[in-house]
């Protein structure tokens, strides 16, 4: 059954120096359970697409149905905060904030804080394949590869079913990017997520149950 | 010309920020342009005045001889030759230009004759007289002048009243030479006045007597009358000849009381080579009878006592000097000759007169000087600034001229971070573009083009629109200026002793010039160019983009299990920020601190313009026509009442010369001895009396006065007083009568002690109302004090009281008539020492109390003392009754045992007295009293005479001596005092003294339409209020500007600090963050923070004992408005980015 579905979606919006119709017309269901792969060229309009599934935005013309609801009818803060995390390039995490406290942030904005919080956070690092120790130390203390695993946890410590990736393995070399590649295909094929991945690197796409690519403002299931 | 192309290109194409950027050039080029033409405007201006106005800076010795400008002061030189004032420390003081000393000499033109009133001295004479006959008519010798040797008019052939010979054992039939002074009166004859002439002859003094018998009709060559008729021709014939470095310096021509009617002044060649040339009076030029361009042949005297001081008459040889200009004389100048200083002459080092030099200062240091100078001078030195009116004009624009350099340099600091604004835009915006250059093979020259091109561009256009739209704008802006000038310059400037140079305009006419305007936008293209082309060097530098740092890893402070929600972040942040924290909070803490210390200057500051007004005093006097001189005035004490009435004066002190007197003798000496003295001299005929009262006025003068610390005497040094046990200077103010201050040189002299009672004869006593009539007295006077010599006359002082009651209730003392008569409070009549010559009434002073039925004293006095047959010694003539004196109209008195016995019994026990008392109004009234009989004196019974009241109400109009407040109005205005000297009660009310002296009737010196002119000194004290007011002025703008600036940092550096968190921000907002939570979050942190460190500085500068004020409150409020503001601001933004952008590292 899809958990996402994308219909007809449009988006355009202004450069410095034209007007760019990145989405034209955009249709697709993402299903639980499966790793999805969105390729395309620069500028295809990937991140478009990913920040409306994300609840970054909403599309101009069409909508997106998450568990058969549109998104514009929603509430996008909450929509954010339980049903779609986000995964980045950059790791994104609080540099103030220890291990243990930015995986419990999410689940802090949720009412889920103290012990419970730190014993899940816990269990979340554990099953990131990263050890206990790192729970006191600050982003800034791990490796790159490290910290995304830190921020696939806090992104599954969301409890959401989705669970959206932009360039998770851009800052990581080819070993810990495939890691990386293999917890989140874990997660979609142990946990039931449904994890939809943009990617340039051609190399992960044999680990993707499905790959879709955007071109000209379009989607094709490759 | 490819990348100036392109360059071009690239501005068009982005025209958002192109118009942006030429509008704020635009606008600076033209700010820039209009700033830079006013302060142009304005300094030219000031560079006028500059040049146009001069000021100096007068000193004068206020000794004894002042204002005698013909006198050698031995106390000016004294204090020269001493070192007492320093000059040459004076003139080494910043602000002077140089010091011109008044060096002069007594220049003499052989063969001219002077006649005019201005000569030395007009009445000495040196002359022959035979054929003597003594006039009894008029108590003189009448005789024909044989030969004149001296006199300013030759009377020669003539008769001649010789005066004061009555005692002399005069030959009729023989011939005698005369020394004397000639007077001319009513009668058709001159009268000559005999006396000796001292004379210092060379080494030697000569004191030759006033007459002499002539052997055989003829005086011998070699006779000292020759020489003393020599003297005094050179003295009178001569002039006063003045060297000087720069005429225009002096005072007569920098003041324009000297105006040339003919030629010029010296120029800067005679000045070098002290050519022979002189500027002379009208008068002069008359008397030598020449006029411009013609020479005339002048000798020197120069002696160091003094150029009149002739002691052995060495003249220098004649040189011819060409007359180059000649001014109008006048009362003040009428025979000065100007010459250029010469080192062919050496003239005498310490000056004749009181006029000791010239400071030739800076315009605008002036005041600096003013303040420096006041303090090196000692007592008796008065120093005047007088700048024709530069402070009042160039203040102004002295203080706008400091605005504009403020805002110039704001203007600049506007235009430089606008500039870099736009640079950075423009240029390091476009790293890629010059990299792209690069790698293509395009030379770094190229890239320069490119950009200076795209720059310079916007620039030009902007600036050279920017100069039109500046120039376009320039008569409104001049003409603004102008009027804000006009509105300064009207300072009140009325009576103000900073004020008393004559004051001379300059309009204010800026040229404006076309070619400013294109300076200005040249330098901002300029700007432009250079500050894009180190953008481009910067730009060109990164070739590579910076490798992003490792943040390094925070420190783990503080545990969170207790904390959650917003305040967790923002706590955990705030303990884990390291620098980023510390520097909020330090940058909190100065700023917290640094406003504390503006508002404390400004406070102190303010402060101190607050007390100034507490520890000055202020004082004032009136003066003539310059508002220099401030004795032999006429001033009305009607007005000085109205003044003293306004309860702004602390005091006011008053003088009156009453008269001239001749010391006649002692009275009574200190320890009580009393001598008889003999009734001085007084001519009974109608012409001799005239000259007799003539020499009277040679005499010195008594004058009453109400301080003689602040007599005009005394107004530049502080009197050394001796007072008789009992009495002070207060004695001057109270009802005291009868007493008087002598000089001490006079008390040596006479072997006079304090206590002592001394006689003199007067010549003059004019009441009020009763002008014109002479009459000739003597009083006996108590010496309560002595006093060192500040003036050339020996003054005797006494109190004023009697003139006008200043500083009375009305009603509570009387007015008593210039001290022929007192009158206490107890009513009783002290009849001090009039005497009416050939009345036969009894020759010595006595007291009389009138009684008073009205007053409650003497009534008790009457029926307690006076009336009961107790009396001591009471003996009641035949058919008398005591009783009577009580009786109205009975006129009836008692006399003392001592009168009677002393002078009644002797004339056979006369039954009636009669004496001559003065009343206000009139000379007096004659007083015939029936004596009912005899007492003995007593503690009780003081006076020599008791008088019934109703004859003393009949014959003095008793009501008529009370001061009233009609009174005030009906005597007052009879009333004229000879100088006043009042001191401010609070220098906060100077403005509103200003306008009491107008509404009274005085008017500032200057002014020619009217006569009684009041100075205030101030000077000092504006002098110090405006340097305050310009500081606390300057601070304000400067403090305003501050303020803003320390909110814009505030706002500048909270949105930029926010601003390098917007990541964290693009993080929870990723996760669904509500947008409150995230906006408390950060918020609250810098809530946190700023608190913090408000707090600390606040606590620290009170610490230090910092003031806290209202606004300090307000300005830490402010700021701290500004930081959360800038905060919000950039939280909100942030807010409202693009999430996925941030988190993507695409933006």
């Amino acid at each position: 059954m899809a958990i996402l579905e994308v219909k007809n979606v449009k988006y355009s919006y202004r450069s410095r120096y034209q007007q760019v119709d990145a989405l034209r017309g955009v249709s697709y269901a993402f299903e639980e359970g499966l790793l999805y792969a969105l390729v395309g060229k620069s500028g295809s309009g990937k991140s478009t697409l990913l920040s409306l599934m994300a609840g970054l935005d909403l599309p101009q013309e069409g909508e997106i149905l998450f568990e058969g609801k549109s998104t514009a009818k929603m509430d996008l803060n909450r929509y954010r905060r339980e049903n779609a995390a986000v995964i980045y390039q950059s790791f994104r995490l609080f540099p103030l904030l220890t291990v243990s406290e930015n995986v419990t942030y999410p689940m802090e904005l949720r009412g889920f804080t103290g012990q419970k919080a730190r014993d899940r956070a816990k269990e979340l690092i554990q099953k990131v394949n990263l050890p206990e120790t790192v729970l006191d130390r600050f982003p800034g203390m791990l490796s790159g590869g490290e910290q995304q695993r830190v921020a696939i946890a806090r992104a599954i410590s969301m409890d959401s079913k989705l669970l959206l990736a932009d360039e998770p393995t851009g800052n990581l070399d080819t070993e810990n990017g495939s890691r990386i590649i293999e917890l989140l295909a874990d997660l979609a094929h142990k946990d039931g997520y449904c994890v939809i991945v943009a990617t340039h690197d051609m190399d992960v796409l044999p680990k993707m149950d499905k790959v879709c690519r955007i071109q000209d403002g379009h989607l094709f299931e490759v | 010309m490819l990348p100036v192309k392109n360059g071009i290109r690239s501005v068009l194409r982005s025209p958002g920020k192109a118009v942006l950027f030429f509008f704020l050039l635009l606008s600076l080029t033209a700010v820039l342009a209009l700033g830079l033409c006013v302060y142009s405007a304005v300094s030219g201006y000031l560079n006028d005045c500059d040049v146009y106005y001069q000021t100096i800076a007068e000193l004068e010795y206020i000794g004894h001889s002042y204002p005698d400008s013909k006198v050698f002061d031995e106390g000016l030189a004294q204090s020269l030759h001493s070192g007492e004032l320093d000059i040459d420390a004076m003139a080494s003081l910043p602000g002077v230009e140089r010091y011109q000393p008044n060096r002069s000499a007594l220049g003499l033109v052989a063969g001219t004759h002077r006649s005019d009133v201005e000569v030395y001295d007009r009445d000495c004479a040196v002359i022959i007289v035979k054929n003597l006959i003594w006039s009894d008519s008029t108590e003189a010798y009448l005789g024909i002048i044989q030969e004149t040797l001296y006199s300013s008019t030759d009377y020669t052939g003539k008769g001649v009243f010789l005066s004061n010979l009555q005692d002399a054992d005069i030959d009729t039939d023989a011939v005698y030479v005369f020394t004397g002074r000639f007077f001319s009166g009513s009668n058709s004859y001159p009268w000559l006045t005999p006396e000796p002439a001292y004379l210092e002859l060379a080494e030697e003094t000569v004191s030759p007597a006033p007459y002499a018998v002539l052997d055989g009709g003829v005086l011998p060559e070699d006779s000292v009358y020759r020489t003393v008729a020599d003297i005094y021709a050179a003295r009178n014939n001569g002039f006063r000849a003045i060297f000087t470095e720069n005429a225009e310096v002096l005072r007569p021509f920098q003041q324009e009381e000297l105006i040339l009617t003919q030629g010029r002044l010296f120029d800067a060649e005679e000045y070098a080579a002290g050519a022979h040339v002189c500027v002379i009076s009208n008068r002069l030029a008359s008397v030598f009878g020449v006029t411009c361009g013609q020479s005339v042949p002048i000798s020197f005297h120069f002696h160091e006592g003094g150029i009149y001081d002739l002691q052995d008459m060495s003249f220098t040889d004649d040189v011819p000097f060409t007359v180059v200009g000649i001014y109008k004389a006048t009362a003040d100048f009428p025979d000065w000759v100007f010459l250029p200083d010469s080192k062919e002459y050496d003239p005498c080092e310490y000056p004749t007169g009181y006029q000791v030099g010239t400071f030739v200062l800076d315009n605008d240091r002036s005041s600096e000087f003013y303040a420096a100078a006041s303090a090196m001078l000692p007592n008796g030195f008065r120093l005047t600034v007088l700048d024709q009116g530069y402070g009042t004009v160039a203040e102004p624009f002295r203080e706008l001229q400091s605005i504009l350099r403020i805002f110039l340099a704001v203007c600049a600091l506007v235009v430089l971070c606008v500039l870099a604004l736009f640079s950075f835009l423009f240029v390091s915006r476009q790293r890629e573009a010059a990299q792209t250059m690069l790698a293509l093979g395009s030379g770094k020259l190229h890239v320069y083009c490119y950009f200076l091109s795209a720059c310079g561009a916007i620039a030009l256009v902007a600036s050279a629109l920017g100069a039109v739209l500046g120039r376009l704008l320039e008569s409104r802006v001049l003409r603004y200026v102008a009027e804000f000038s006009q509105k300064y310059q009207t300072v009140d400037t009325r009576f103000s002793n900073e004020y008393l140079s004559v004051t001379r305009t300059l309009e204010f006419a800026p040229v404006s010039s076309a070619a400013l305007y294109l300076t200005a936008a040249a330098i901002l293209v300029a700007a432009v160019l250079a500050v894009c082309a180190v953008f481009v060097g910067k730009t060109l530098k990164k070739k590579t983009a910076k490798k992003r740092k490792k943040a390094p890893a925070p420190k783990h402070t503080g545990h969170s299990s207790r904390l959650h929600g917003r305040l967790k972040y923002a706590l955990l942040s705030i303990r884990r920020g390291g620098v980023r924290t510390a520097a909020v909070v330090l940058l909190a803490v100065i700023l917290t601190v640094f406003l504390g210390q503006l508002t404390s200057t400004s406070d102190i500051y303010r402060e101190q313009l607050a007390n100034i007004g507490e520890n000055t005093v202020i004082r004032g006097y009136a003066s003539n026509s310059k508002g220099l001189d401030m004795k032999d005035l006429v001033i009305p004490a009607k007005n000085l009442q109205e003044l003293y009435d306004t309860g702004l004066l602390h005091s006011l002190d008053v003088s009156r010369s009453l008269a001239h007197y001749r010391y006649v003798g002692l009275v009574s000496d200190t320890a009580g001895n009393t001598y008889f003295l003999d009734e001085p001299y007084i001519p009974r005929g109608i012409y001799s009396y005239e000259n007799w009262l003539n020499q009277m006025k040679q005499e010195p003068e008594w004058v009453a006065t109400t301080s003689l610390t602040n007599s005009p005497e005394y107004f530049y040094k502080t009197p050394s007083v001796t007072w008789l046990e009992g009495y002070d200077e207060s004695c001057l103010r109270g009802p005291q009568c009868g007493v008087c201050l002598l000089p001490e040189t006079m008390m040596e002299r006479e072997g006079i002690g304090l206590g002592s009672i001394i006689r003199v004869l007067i010549d003059t006593l004019t009441p009020p109302g009763n002008y014109g009539t002479y009459e000739a007295a003597t009083f006996d006077l108590l010496v309560v004090g002595s006093y060192e010599l500040a003036a050339a006359e020996e003054t005797i002082y006494s109190p004023y009281e009697c003139l006008f009651p200043i500083g009375t209730e009305p009603g509570t003392c009387a007015e008593n008539d210039a001290f022929r008569m007192l009158y206490s409070h107890s009513g009783q009549v002290t009849r001090v020492g009039y005497r009416e010559y050939g009345s036969g009434a009894p020759q010595e002073d006595f007291t009389v109390h009138v009684l008073d039925e009205n007053n409650l004293e003497d009534e008790a006095f009457y029926q307690e003392v006076l009336l009961p047959d107790t009396v001591p010694g009471l003996q009641v003539f035949s058919g008398c009754d005591k009783m009577d004196l009580s009786v109205p109209n009975a006129y009836c008195c008692m006399i003392s045992e001592e009168i009677y016995e002393k002078y009644l019994y002797a004339l056979g026990g006369a039954h009636s007295v009669t004496g001559y008392i003065l009343y206000t109004d009139d000379n007096g009234v004659e007083l015939t009293a029936n004596i009912l009989g005899v007492f003995r004196k007593t503690d009780e019974l003081t006076a020599d005479v008791y008088v019934s009241p109703t004859g003393y109400k009949a014959s003095f109009l008793w009501d008529a001596y009370r001061y009233t407040e009609a009174d005030t109005q009906s005597k007052l205005p009879g009333l004229r005092c000879q100088s006043a000297v009042f001191t401010l009660k609070s220098a906060y009310d100077l403005d509103a003294l200003r306008d009491a002296l107008a509404d009274c009737g005085f008017t500032t010196p200057g002014s020619l339409d009217a006569r009684n002119y009041m100075v205030i000194c101030d000077m000092d004290y504006n002098v110090s209020v405006r340097t305050l007011n310009r500081q606390i002025q300057y601070l304000d703008a400067l403090y305003i500007f501050l303020y803003l600036l320390t909110g814009v940092i505030a706002l500048v550096i909270s949105y930029l600090l926010i601003l390098s968190r917007k990541s964290e921000i693009a993080i929870m907002r990723g996760m669904g963050t509500q947008r409150l939570r995230i906006f408390l979050t950060f918020f609250t942190e810098q809530l946190l923070l700023l608190l913090l460190g408000c707090v600390c500085g606040f606590g620290l500068w009170y610490l230090f004992g910092g003031a806290v004020k209202p606004l300090y409150l307000c300005l830490i409020a402010a700021f701290a408005g500004c930081w959360l503001l800038g905060s919000a601001v950039s939280i909100a933004r942030l807010m409202r980015s693009k999430a996925l952008a941030v988190l993507s590292d695409r933006e």
